[in-house]
């Protein structure tokens, strides 16, 4: 798991000394936060992202109704076209599902739109920097 | 004008146009230029490799007009020429004879070639006019056309090139996919604005819940939208709904407001009869010539009818309409496919878009998935490559030969996992 930022220190700081306070056991949760925070506070990440790799896969299987087990859909092979042959009907399937699951708006003018699709690896990297759920 | 005119000098002389330009604006000019040089622009449902070789066999000169650099489409290539804001004074509005052969549309043939539907420029015009008219389009006011369809498909191409050029409506040259871009480009257009759509986008904007402008009037087409689903459209983004009904063949034929009422209405001069083999028929106005409808039309009054459904041989996927016959003459061409069927399950997967993809059966020992997947994608649109692609031992084909719909249900219940 990568170092917390600083912001991210701040924060386990202030756990800590609540739990001081109160006496309470708590749990410390050590929030990843990038240098450039967004305002909206980022939620702890899954404890690997083979997890949310596995995750988003299930997603993309059950909304599609595909033939494929997730486990079976290789990270880096190709989602669109070639590799998992998914249309556009699925694309649009899929920024519904992740809108309601993770919070993201996709837009086609988004630099990385091209980039997203590409393969799972990319969509879950994709998900995981920009979620807000 | 003066880009029409441009377009029009950057032509090569071939008499027959593939215009997949996807940009609407570049689309309208280069089909206006087209008309103008008296040429005849092409329209499959799809470019699929088949289909183009296809389209060279109909139309040897035919040349491809496009406005990606990366396009792999196999004819000869004109690419659009680059804007410029130079404009040349003085062009007037070329008048085009009625009687011009301005497309060819074309529709999937039960033999695998794709049949040609010819549209005479005048009969278009005809057409969009009575269509604009119905949408509430000649109000003298001008609107903007947004469109999340393509301008080559016959909907977008009746329902936003034609109706800008009828209307002199101010069309929105780019495509909006997802939702959010569906909303700001709207809201970049100004008012009064028209949204021409779909049900699978339609669906995508109820369900991703986005906050869209106001909008003048959506139009729905390309599948049948059900009451709820047009009273919710209304509801949630508080405008007027109004689905129109047609074909490739005949063109816009119809119109109702869903939110209120099941039947269609007719547009003015055309028919519908029911005849002796089960079908209707629908001639007179603008369309070219008596041609049967491919669904279950039921007349009640005047020039009112209701919709019962698609007739048992076709599909529609996500608007892209053909038929199993079609789509089989095509898998059994593939070599290394002894037998082989498309089946349309009736369950349809609960999904966000409510589209349902259309299943295969496959005798094929020595191919795999991949192989025939790749080989069914050179010949039919992507919407209906098979999913699931099942390889069975046997097709369950009765004495006479055929497949009776029960038998395949039960293969593919067998197959099929059962819903988590």
């Amino acid at each position: 798991m990568a170092p917390p930022g600083r912001a991210g220190i701040a924060v386990a700081d202030v756990l800590v000394r609540n739990a001081l306070y109160n006496g309470k056991d708590s749990h410390l949760i050590i929030t990843c936060m990038p240098d450039n925070a967004s305002p909206v506070r980022q939620p702890a990440p899954p404890a690997s992202s083979t997890d949310l790799e596995r995750e988003i896969a299930d997603l993309i299987v059950q909304a599609l109704n595909l033939d494929v087990k997730a486990a079976e859909i290789t990270p880096d092979a190709p989602l669109y076209g070639e590799g998992l042959g998914l249309d556009s009907i699925d694309i649009l399937e899929i920024a519904l599902v992740v809108s309601k699951q993770y919070g993201i708006q996709l837009r086609a003018d988004s630099e990385e739109n091209e980039h997203i699709f590409r393969s799972l690896r990319h969509l879950v990297d994709y998900i995981a920097a920009h979620r807000t759920k | 004008m003066s880009d029409v005119a441009r377009v029009a000098a950057a032509l090569p002389p071939g008499q027959h146009v593939l215009n997949v330009c996807s940009d609407r604006y570049r689309f309208t000019v280069g089909f206006a230029a087209s008309l103008v040089r008296g040429k005849v622009s092409l329209l499959p449902s799809t470019h699929t490799p088949e289909v183009i070789r296809q389209l060279t066999a109909f139309a040897p000169d035919a040349f491809c007009l496009t406005d990606d650099r990366k396009c792999d489409i196999a004819l000869p290539r004109t690419y659009f020429p680059e804007m410029t804001s130079e404009v040349t004074a003085g062009l007037a509005v070329p008048a085009i004879d009625s009687e011009q052969l301005a497309a060819y549309v074309f529709t999937s043939g039960s033999t695998g070639t794709p049949l040609p539907y010819k549209k005479t420029w005048g009969r278009l015009l005809r057409c969009v006019h009575n269509g604009a008219s119905r949408l509430g389009l000649l109000d003298g006011r001008t609107h903007t056309i947004v469109g999340t369809v393509p301008p080559q498909h016959m909907y977008g191409f009746e329902s936003s090139v034609l109706l800008g050029l009828q209307t002199g409506s101010a069309l929105c040259a780019e495509r909006p996919f997802y939702p959010a871009d569906i909303g700001s480009v709207l809201a970049s257009a100004p008012r009064p604005r028209v949204l021409i759509s779909t049900p699978v986008h339609l669906r995508a904007l109820l369900a991703a819940a986005t906050p869209l402008p106001e909008i003048d009037l959506i139009v729905s087409a390309t599948a049948p939208l059900s009451h709820e689903l047009a009273r919710s459209v209304e509801t949630a983004f508080a405008t007027r709904l109004l689905e129109i009904y047609g074909s490739t063949e005949t063109g816009q034929i119809a119109t109702r407001r869903t939110a209120e009422t099941a039947e269609w209405q007719l547009w003015p001069g055309v028919t519908l009869t029911l005849k002796d083999d089960g079908r209707a028929w629908a001639q007179g106005g603008h369309v070219e010539q008596p041609t049967p409808m491919c669904d279950v039309l039921e007349l009640t009054a005047g020039d009112r009818f209701l919709l019962h459904g698609r007739m048992a041989d076709l599909v529609n996927i996500a608007g892209k309409r053909s038929s199993l016959a079609y789509l089989n003459h095509q898998l059994s061409s593939i070599r290394g496919v002894v037998d082989g069927t498309f089946f349309f399950p009736e369950e349809s997967h609960a999904s966000n878009t409510g589209v349902t993809r259309v299943a295969a059966f496959v005798v094929a020992p020595d191919l795999d998935a991949a192989t025939l997947t790749e080989e069914l994608r050179r010949r039919i649109d992507p919407v209906f490559l098979p999913r699931p692609l099942m390889f069975v031992d046997e097709l369950p084909r009765n004495g006479t030969g055929k497949l009776p719909q029960d038998a395949l249900r039960e293969l593919a219940a067998r197959h099929l996992r059962p819903p988590t």
